[in-house]
Parts: structure tokens; sequence; C-alpha cells
């Protein structure tokens, strides 16, 4: 019962192909070190090492953690134990059971050496060729950045780092149901995105690997069902309180996607997730507001007067109400929210721009 | 600098004809995309085009790898600030005559980020621009491409219902900082035209 | 990977925008040579080795490329400069400001490289070489007592044995298939002012870092010139 771990991977010998792969890998891992994408916090990095390590018991001294800014769901752990979590899946993790699945999955593909297997197969089969021939020039490279050796893994390999990330996350103290919540989740946010552009997206930027499909999710909810453990508590408090304090511009750069299907069904998500909470309530009135579509400045307007009421809402809710208002022509209020705006935060950037709005009137 | 290597690249294979030549801005009056005038300068050269992208122009002094300054005239109410081949309608947003200064340069914005890279604004302050009431901006991006740290200025205003932005970006490092005189002489010499 | 994906779009873009090189070599104004004595910090090479499979696609090769970089950098500190110069390696691993630096290098050579030696010239240089790093080039000196600064950089492909039969095949059919190539740049900057004062663009049809004495060979082509 269970998954017995193999002991620690030796590095390999330099000559050998593997070698090659894990001076490539290692170059890269400097260069992710430097990167001003890099999101540095030691406490935020600490916390999901310690996650990492949780659940690589042995092979905790072999991973090394970065958290990148990037808005896109992913984390990647490559051959040499370098692992990289992007601040967009730490968004969508609702508690701490469901980052630790998606990194059991990684360290799944990690303990099998997935990514070496894969290294020789694509050579053999010029899988190269395909991704150098599928290259979305103008879209982001970032989404294909970080495929360990720059290739996919198979649906077997998929299948099997599933079902040890699993393993890895009850005997780690995590209800494995919550895997499954992971997918979900993500499978819901494309449906939403699908209604409102019209984009089903199968390849949704939003995933930097492939999606999941549903044979794999049916999987996942049957080896839960089977490990039990449904009572165990998934620490949603733990990861919100580790995330809260970088999480802003994280949610800034989910609404710079202009993917309001899916941001929207994300921030619903983490409302409902926690009531209480001004941040998100903030998000999802600027959301409104940037979609613009009919009925949405009410929406905005709504939604951000909740967001007031609450804590951790951020100052800009006011200057946010005053824009709504502005384009509205209900000067007044907007003067009023303008002018509460500059009261929370005398020195921001935009001061004089709002003040002169106060002056003219306009 | 991976970007604008393949922003070069696209401008050679893609929409408007491949560029004619580069050539040198003259000292004087220069009218750009119709309708807009400034004030030359020799240290710039911009790309001279068989056909023109209409509305959208771009300039230089250390070549596209390192600097840019662009220019967005007369963008009509519904119109996006530039055409991007391969984004979904939705995504781009369009410029609309009751956008405020945020709002404008938050359609910059996502222009800028629709590679990944980031993109921190500074200060926005009104201010006069070509002939008529607007705005100016500052902000720093890092290219995703090569992880260059880059600086910018933006100056704006809309006139009968019509956008008309500049925005300036170069390297952190010395680029910015050295030619930001240069680029605004031109943006306070802007005029619109007929 | 990132990595390996932009720089072969780099390499390729590169190569494309080449015009035929001409000999002469590529000094900034009031520069024609290096004062005796100097010393010449060799800046992290930025050195990518790739094999051609024999559907002509570019595959990283890691082990190659340090080996590779590694022959190079001996190459250029075991040349000699003039009146006892030398050229030095930077002590330790990168820090972000000299990362950064190096970042801005990449993206002034790529203006060079388009601007001034290919075909996009912008006439508001007036065909002069004028590139600079600017003031805060200075901190390379903060680490070692550097006068100078060399930068590498360094794309090269190497036929697989299957591209190699390949290319013999096509050859007997009257047919010519490119082999790999090798292209690169050097260029060396003044640290007190940061400004380009030599820049020198490589493309050649042979040439394999590979092995050290091949190296060397190399290294001349980049330094082509080299005013010291």
């Amino acid at each position: 019962m269970g998954y017995d771990l193999p002991p620690r991977l030796p590095r390999p010998d330099p000559h050998t192909d593997e070698g090659g792969l894990w001076a490539m890998l290692d170059r890269e891992e400097e260069r992710l070190k430097r990167s001003p994408f890099r999101v540095r916090e030691a406490g935020l990095n600490d916390y999901v090492h310690g996650v990492a390590c949780r659940l690589g018991q042995v092979h905790c001294p072999d991973l090394r953690t970065y958290v990148m800014r990037s808005p896109y769901f992913n984390a990647n752990m490559a051959a040499n134990g370098m692992m990289q979590v992007w601040t967009g899946l730490l968004l969508r993790t609702s508690n701490e059971a469901q980052l630790a699945a998606v990194v059991g999955h990684e360290i799944g593909h990690y303990l099998s050496r997935h990514s070496l297997a894969g290294l020789r197969d694509a050579k053999a089969r010029s899988a190269w060729a395909t991704m150098l021939m599928t290259i979305p020039i103008a879209g982001p490279l970032a989404a294909l950045g970080t495929l360990a050796g720059g290739f996919a893994y198979t649906r077997d390999q998929e299948r099997a780092a599933d079902s040890i990330g699993m393993d890895l996350m009850a005997a780690a103290g995590y209800p494995p149901m919550q895997a499954s919540m992971v997918w979900s989740n993500l499978i819901e946010e494309l449906a939403a995105e699908k209604d409102w552009s019209g984009d089903a997206g199968k390849r949704s930027y939003l995933f930097a690997t492939h999606p999941m499909e549903q044979e794999r999710q049916a999987a996942m909810a049957a080896k839960a069902r089977t490990l039990g453990l449904a009572d165990r508590d998934p620490a949603a408090g733990a990861l919100r309180q580790a995330i809260a304090p970088y999480r802003g511009p994280w949610l800034e750069d989910e609404l710079k996607r202009r993917r309001f299907g899916e941001s929207r069904a994300l921030l619903t998500r983490l409302r409902a997730d926690d009531p209480a909470d001004g941040e998100t309530a903030f998000f999802l009135g600027e959301l409104y507001r940037k979609r613009n579509e009919a009925g949405d400045p009410e929406r905005a307007l709504a939604t951000l007067e909740e967001a007031a009421a609450l804590p951790g809402a951020p100052p800009e809710v006011y200057r946010s109400m005053g824009m709504v208002h502005q384009k509205a022509g209900r000067i007044p209020e907007m003067k009023s929210a303008f002018a509460r705006y500059l009261e929370a935060k005398p020195g921001a950037e935009d001061a004089e721009m709002i003040r002169s709005y106060l002056e003219q009137g306009s | 600098m991976k970007r604008t290597m393949i922003l070069a690249a696209m401008l050679l294979l893609a929409g408007c004809a491949p560029p004619m030549a580069w050539v040198g801005v003259k000292p004087g009056p220069v009218r750009v995309c119709g309708h807009l005038t400034v004030q030359g300068d020799p240290d710039w050269s911009r790309m001279q085009r068989r056909a023109p992208e209409p509305g959208h122009d771009a300039w230089t002094m250390d070549g596209l790898p390192l600097d840019q300054l662009q220019f967005f005239v007369g963008i009509a109410s519904g119109d996006p600030l530039q055409v991007m081949a391969g984004h979904a309608g939705k995504q781009i947003p369009k410029f609309q005559k009751d956008m405020q200064a945020q709002e404008i340069i938050e359609l910059y914005e996502t222009l800028a980020t629709l590679d990944g890279s980031t993109f921190t604004r500074g200060r926005m302050a009104p201010a006069n621009f070509a002939g008529a009431p607007g705005f100016r901006f500052e902000f720093q991006r890092v290219r995703k491409g090569d992880e260059l740290m880059m600086k910018g200025v933006g100056y704006g205003s809309v006139q009968k219902d019509r956008l008309y932005l500049l925005v300036y970006e170069a390297p952190r490092i010395h680029y910015f900082a050295h030619n930001l005189p240069q680029v605004e002489a031109i943006a306070s010499s802007a005029k619109v035209v007929e | 990977m990132r990595m390996a994906l932009t720089k072969v779009l780099a390499f390729m873009i590169l190569a494309a925008a080449w015009t035929p090189l001409t000999a002469h070599p590529n000094l900034a104004e009031g520069f024609t040579r290096l004062p005796e004595g100097s010393v010449v910090a060799v800046m992290p090479l930025d050195v990518e080795l790739y094999s051609q499979t024999a559907g002509g696609v570019l595959e990283p090769q890691a082990e190659w490329t340090s080996q590779g970089a590694g022959n190079l950098k001996a190459a250029a500190l075991a040349r000699p400069l003039p009146g006892q110069g030398r050229f030095q390696e930077l002590p330790g691993d990168e820090d972000e400001q000299t990362a950064e630096l190096v970042h801005l290098h990449q993206a002034v050579a790529h203006a060079i490289s388009l601007h001034h030696l290919g075909a996009m010239k912008l006439p508001s240089k007036h065909g002069k070489l004028d590139w600079t790093l600017g003031e805060e080039a200075a901190h390379v000196r903060d680490q070692i007592p550097a006068d100078y600064a060399l930068f590498l950089f360094l794309r090269d492909s190497y036929a697989t044995a299957g591209r190699k039969a390949a290319i013999a095949v096509f050859a007997l059919l009257g047919g010519y298939m490119p082999g790999g190539a090798q292209v690169g740049y050097a260029s060396l900057v003044d640290l007190r002012t940061g400004r380009v004062v030599w820049f020198n663009r490589m493309a050649n049809a042979t040439g394999d870092v590979r092995d050290p004495v091949a190296a060397h060979k190399t290294l001349d082509r980049l330094l082509a010139g080299f005013p010291g």
C-alpha cells in the first residue's frame, strides 16, 4: 500500500546524456536565481519549500524551490531537483493540500526520472522539431518556458505522477481528494471563459502544461476514494496566510491577462473561500470595471462598495469607485471617492492626476 | 531584446509590407501618420514603409532592440491602439472616447504585457500634449524575452474624440535618462493637424 | 525550454539579418588601439552549441556548450595583449548588477548587428560605431581592476552523422544543404565610459570550439582585427 520512494538520486556523470541534461538545467537554474521574475521573499519560498520537503521526505535536501512571477498555472520540477512554482498557481490553490497535490505530482515526475526518459524519446522522435514549429510568436513564450528539457510528458507518465503525488500527499498527512479539486476548479475557469468570450481554448494559456483530461481526473477521484482520509484538514488557513502579503500584484497580473471569464471564476471562488476578504472583492470589482460590458459599471460599484467595508481592501478601492462614477458623469460621487483615495494614500503615484479631477470637476 | 527582434522579424514578415528603409528624421516640422506634427531631431531614425500602418509609427535613436518611440495618432473610438495579429478580439481592449488617463494607460499596458513582461506604473500627472489638456505617465517594464529592465514615459490627450499618444521606452541603464530630454522636446512640440 | 527556444530564434534571426562582411575593423571614433598594459575583463561568455539533426533541427547540447565556453574562455585568457596587458576573468558568481549589464550588452550587440553592420542601418548614427553601456559599466571595475571588458557571443551548430549523411546524399543529387554554421560577435567596452570601442561579427561554415585547438581558431576569427 502506498508508494515506496526510491533512494536519493545521485548526480550523474557529466559525460552521459543525463549529465548533459543536468548541466543544462544547472545553467538554467543560475539564470532563474538572478531573474527579475523571481519572487525572492524568504517567508513565501520557505513555505512552499516546506510543503515540497514534507512530500519529498528523504529527497528534501536535493530539492530547491523558486517562486516565479507569472500568472499561469504551472509548477515544474526539473531532473536536477530545481522546482519552480508560478504565482498563477499559488493564486489558484485554495488550500495547502491542493498545493501539495501539484507539487507532489511534480515530485512524482522527478522521482521517476520522467524528463530523462522524455529527453531520450524526444531526440529519437525529433520532438524538438515539433516544439520549434509551434512557437507562438506573439503569445507568451513563458507558457512554454519551463517544460523541463523542452518536451511534454507522455500520458502514462502523467498518470503515474498523479498516482505518486497522491500517495505522497497521503503519507504527508493531506486529504488526497483535494488533488481532484484542483483540476475541477481549473476546468470550471475554462468553461467560464468559453461562456464569456467564446474561446474554448483547449490549450488555454491558463495551463502552461497540457490540460487535464476527464480520464485522469476520474482516476484521481477514484484513487482518492480508495485512500479515504477525507476528514483530514486541507489547511486552507495556512496557505492563505502564507500568500496574503504578496497576493495583490499577482491578482493585478491576473486581470492584465484580460481573460475575464477565467478571472471571474477564480475571483468568485476565492470570495466563496473567504467572504471577509476585502482584497479579492476589490479585484472582482476591478474586473467588472475593466470588462465594462452591459451592466458591469453597476456590478463594479456594488462589489467595490462591499469591498470597502471589508478588512484588507486596498485604498485603490476608492479610486476605482471614483473612476466608475467619473465615467457615468456622477461628479459629486466621483469627487467624494477620489478624495477618500487621496486621504488613504496621499503619496500615491497618480495623486497629481486624481487631484486634477477634483479641481476640474471633469 | 528577443521580443523586439521577433517584433522586427514580424514587421518584416507580417501585416504591413516590409520596411523600405530607415531614414533619418530631419530637423524642422515632421508629419507623423498624417495628423500629428512634431519638431524633428536628427538623432532619431524612423522606418519608411511602402505601406505604412495607419495611426502608428515608431522611431528609435539607438535601435529597435534598445529604444522605441511609439506614436499612436488619431485612434478613433472603438479601435485598438494597434492591430495585433493572433489575439482573440476580447483580449485587446479598444479605445473609447470617454476614457480617462488611467484607462488609456491600461490600453498601452495590455500591449506591453502581452508577452508576459511585467509593467509597473509610476508617476501620473496632468499635462498638455499636442495642444490640449492631457496626461503624462511613467512606468517600468521587465522585458520577458531578455529580462532587461526598461523605463518608460508616455504622453496623451484626446481631441475631437480621437486619441493621440506618445510612448517612449528604453533600458533603465543609461539609455532612458540619457535620451529623455530629447523625448520631452518632441512631446512638447507635438501638434494635431487636420 | 525558454532559454533554448529564444536563443535558437536569436541565432536564426541574427544569421538571417547579416549581410556579407567586409574586412575592415569596427572601431568607435577616437579609438585605435588598446593602450599598453591594459587589463581586459572577460565577461561571462554567451555560448550555445547545438547539434543539427538529419531533419535540420537544432538541439542544444549542454556538454558541448560547457566545453566550448570553457575552451573559448581559456583561449582568451591565454591570449597576449600589448605591453604586458592581460585578459582576466571575473571572480565568483555573477551578481545582479553584472547580470543586468550583460543583458544590456546583449541588446546593444543586437542593435549594432542589426543597425550598424546589418541591413537596417540607422541614418542618425552616420555610419559610426556609437553605442554604450553607460557609466554603470564601471561596476565591473569594482570587482577587478580592469580598464576594458570583452564580451563574446557564439552560436554554433554541428551536423550529426545523420545530417552529414543527408548532406552527402543531397549533394549527389546536385543540391546544397547547409551543414551547421558558426555565428558570433566579440565586443570591447571601455569600462571608464561604457562605450563599445570595438565590435566584430563573425559568420562561418566551419569551426569547432569543442576542441581546444580549434577553439583558438574560432577565437582568432571572433577577434579578427582586434585592436590589441
